[in-house]
């Protein structure tokens, strides 16, 4: 173990749950040191419960320790006491296998799933003992990559990334971290490894692009010399039944956000939701096959030994074999006392039932996402589901013995007027009243009916047919919140919402171009991190910075033409940007999308036929037509 | 049908809290395929208990659990399957196969005497001769406990300290009461020999390690996995 943390470990008694940093659990994989040619740290930037819930590190982790050429080691961003015991006994962040301060690594990558988290990067790029600026990185120190599900901007924080991993891991990242090992022995300097790792599908080295402005609006994107390609392609897995999955999971001590065994069912959605970055970017819709996932689950459990287990995916119950799945996983594994969850629901009578199949236990409450308060409003966000739907399924839901529900909304969509706010409460309403009647007339016992409405502000997201769409202002928000406060008052109901403030903040990362840059490294220097904690979290350090820097926030999330440059068009996400617009100029007239997996092709521009003759058959290896 | 076996828990898992660490036995015990009953109800969980909590901080030699089975499965078996599933630094050292639990009492209300090992530092080191002699000597040991919601309480443990003596390696054990009958905390005796010798370290920077939990038989202290322990109901 390394000198450094011996330094510390008889400190750790003093901070709040040491067990975030000693690492030690079970399947974790402990390479020696000095005889392994390159040592790779991946860090997620949160806490290690939140981290350790990532089903994306975890893939990493596991696929890249798979070579004998590398280590794989952990890092997560210390909590405010540890980095104060880090500094005071100048200790770098260090990873949790070898227990080495992260400067001591050939290449440090960071997993970006929050726009919320850029500071947090640079703090732990700082505590590492790593200069935070990539131009100010030497030879001795690490490349810092980043990859992750908003990656597709990846403009604000590329002064502090020396490259980006563009789509899915499995894909192309170990002939990436193989190459940049090769080269690396091969003693090239530092920016000739950047150019080299530049040729590579699906890498963005930004040092070699140039933005351009006019006045305040981006106006364009190049790469400085001709031999750099101008477009960078998210790269995917074609085929998930033989993509790369671990099953023998780090099983942590502490109890962290997701403690159980995850098998991802799916990836990508096509549903087509209008304001879904998520289902955009993650197309196609790719599914494993039951006997696949029986095996994964399998081998996952006995090699763990949790005794729940999830079936992860944008929608789970979308699966096209879903009944078959449950069906055979009930009765594997009923006699052995594991439950199965089913994270994700859609708002039908199918998938309340398919929740009450598995969900025998544990039964109390269930989420479902109507998005917006009325069928108008739904349809014009390509959200296809019908106020009846909604009271179809939690009738369902009630009488299966449920007695919670949460419902979540968005506030601030397109086109959004007060009718879809009253819209929100009378659902609510109705809902509670549908409870409320079933519990009246049922002979069981049955708890107290509670209706739980979260409302969220809408974002518009890059690679998402809103992304021109002028983001509502924080007085709008809060008008609205106060509006459906006052409208929700009723004793069964409770009403939340996330803070208004924080959303505008989270839109000017996503949407944002290089000049962001600034502000986060000045709301950093201002001592910001942990941004995703309530607690943590100063939205004034932010409007300061934009000031500072004069920088409009209307310029970033202001309404744009579809015909302007966006600071994300050099990057290829999949769908095209026709599609997008397309999808766009039908939301005006509430014209519906259907999933192409039923229906018509929609010509997204993901597949080259017509994804509907492809998907029927699940194990179907999809051609890239990039 | 049941089997009691004795663990240690290791130096590097000492900021394992207890819950987490009877969290990592399930676990382990699910992996490794052993034969363990689940409660019944909503939230089935295998029936597993542990001896008194250890503080966060502190290594254990000499801990038990009890878990219920669903088929009888010899100690030696259990011992062995076990220690390959778990991590490293837990380790059943011994464990017996207890056909019958019909009478038997719990792990916690069986266990009333801890052995801790205190590494002596600075003026502890130097004058823990004379120190443990003066400490034994006395009549009363009145220590202030913190209640939640009730006003501090004096307690005298003095009752309860029954050895004292140096080891070799400059450490110093103490045999204590613990459990519902009475319990002193080891951080308790050495604020206790601070008032002896006020340059005595701070708790705060001493290694403890809770070498063995026992049961009193008259003057003599000995392991719930005796025969005699087990036979008698």
């Amino acid at each position: 173990m390394a000198e450094v943390f011996s330094q510390i470990d008889d400190y750790l008694i003093e901070v709040d749950s040491p067990e975030r940093y000693i690492g030690q659990e079970w399947n974790q994989i402990v390479k020696d040191w000095d005889s392994t040619d390159f040592k790779i740290c991946v860090g997620f930037p949160d806490t290690y419960e939140i981290g350790m819930s990532h089903l994306g590190l975890k893939i990493i982790y596991h696929m890249l320790n798979e070579e004998n050429e590398f280590l794989c080691e952990r890092v997560f961003a210390p909590w405010t006491d540890m980095e104060d015991l880090l500094k005071e006994k100048d200790i770098g962040l260090f990873s949790l296998e070898n227990k080495r301060e992260l400067m001591d690594f050939d290449l440090l990558g960071f997993t970006l799933q929050y726009e919320m988290s850029y500071t947090t990067i640079l703090n732990m790029l700082d505590l590492g003992k790593i200069p935070v600026y990539s131009s100010e990185r030497g030879k001795e120190d690490p490349f810092v990559m980043a990859g992750g599900s908003t990656v597709f901007n990846p403009e604000p924080i590329t002064p502090f990334i020396d490259f980006f991993y563009i789509g899915e891991a499995e894909e192309n990242l170990l002939n990436v971290v193989k190459s940049l090992k090769k080269w690396q022995e091969q003693n090239l300097n530092r920016d000739d490894i950047l150019f080299k790792l530049a040729q590579l599908s699906g890498v963005y080295v930004p040092s070699l692009y140039e933005t351009q402005f006019d006045g305040q609006e981006f106006s364009g994107i190049r790469p400085l010399k001709d031999s750099i390609k101008p477009e960078i392609k998210r790269q995917r897995v074609n085929n998930l039944n033989n993509a790369y999955c671990p099953t023998d999971y780090i099983v942590p001590y502490m109890e962290i956000v997701h403690n159980r065994a995850v098998i991802e069912v799916s990836r990508g959605c096509q549903r087509g939701c209008r304001f879904c970055a998520a289902g955009m970017t993650y197309r196609p819709t790719r599914e494993r096959s039951v006997e696949k996932i029986i095996e994964l689950a399998d081998k996952t459990l006995a090699s763990t030994g949790y005794d729940e287990l999830a079936l992860a995916s944008l929608s789970t119950v979308d699966h096209t074999k879903i009944k078959e799945l449950l069906d055979q996983l009930t009765e594997r594994y009923n006699s052995s006392n594991i439950s199965i969850s089913l994270p994700s629901l859609r708002v039908d009578e199918f998938s309340v039932e398919m929740a009450k199949n598995v969900q025998e236990i544990r039964r109390s409450g269930l989420t479902f996402a109507p998005e917006a308060g009325t069928d108008k409003l739904r349809e014009r966000i390509n959200k296809g589901i019908k106020e009846e739907d909604l009271y179809k399924s939690v009738k369902a839901a009630f009488s299966y013995g449920w007695h919670r529900i949460k419902l979540y909304f968005m506030l601030g969509l397109p086109g959004e007027t007060e009718e879809d706010l009253l819209g929100i409460a009378n659902m609510a309403k109705n809902v509670l009243d549908i409870g409320q009647e079933i519990r009246r007339n049922t002979d069981r016992r049955m708890k107290k009916v509670e209706v739980q409405v979260n409302v969220t502000t809408f974002i518009p997201k890059p690679f998402t047919p809103f992304q021109w769409v002028k983001m509502a202002s924080m007085e709008e928000i809060r008008d609205k919140i106060n509006f459906l406060q006052k409208n929700l008052r009723k004793k069964g109901i409770n009403f939340d919402w996330n803070d208004p403030e924080v959303s505008r903040l989270e839109g000017l990362v996503a949407r944002g171009d290089r000049r962001m840059s600034e502000v986060i490294y000045h709301v950093w220097q201002q001592g910001s991190r942990l941004e995703g904690w309530n607690e943590h979290i100063y939205p004034e350090r932010w409007f300061e910075a934009l000031d500072k820097y004069n920088i409009e926030i209307e310029s970033i999330i202001g309404e744009k033409s579809p015909d302007q440059p966006l600071p994300w068009d050099h990057l290829i996400a999949g769908v095209n940007k026709e599609f997008l617009k397309e999808e766009y100029r039908k939301s005006f007239l509430s014209e519906e999308t259907p999933d192409c997996r039923w229906n018509y092709c929609s010509d997204c521009g993901v597949c080259y036929k017509p994804y509907s003759e492809l998907c029927l058959e699940s194990n179907q290896v999809i051609d890239n037509v990039n | 049908m049941l089997i009691r076996a004795k663990f240690a828990r290791d130096y590097n898992l000492r900021y394992i809290s207890h819950l987490e660490i009877m969290d990592t036995f399930r676990k382990g015990i699910r992996r490794a395929g052993l034969p363990g009953a689940y409660s019944q109800g909503f939230n089935p969980t295998l029936n597993l208990s542990l001896s008194q909590p250890l503080p966060v901080g502190m290594a254990g030699g000499g801990e038990y659990l009890d878990l219920e089975l669903t088929r009888p499965i010899n100690g030696e078996g259990f011992k062995a399957r076990l220690n390959s599933f778990l991590p490293e630094g837990l380790k059943i050292l011994d464990a017996r196969y207890i056909p019958d639990q019909t009478g038997l009492k719990s792990l916690q209300a069986l266990l009333n005497r801890a052995e801790y090992h205190i590494s002596a530092r600075g003026k502890l080191k130097e004058k823990r001769e004379v120190l443990i002699e003066k400490l034994m000597a006395k009549n009363k040991i009145i220590v202030i406990r913190k209640r939640r919601n009730k006003p501090d309480r004096e307690y005298d443990i003095r009752p309860l300290i029954f050895e004292a003596k140096v080891l070799k390696d400059n450490k110093i054990s103490f045999i204590v009461s613990t459990g519902s009958s009475g319990n002193v905390r080891p951080e308790e005796i050495v604020k206790a020999l601070q008032t002896l010798e006020p340059e005595v370290p701070d708790h705060s920077v001493i290694d403890f390690y809770r070498s063995g939990l026992f049961v009193e038989k008259g003057d003599k202290i000995i392991s719930p996995l005796t025969d005699q322990v087990l036979e008698e109901r």
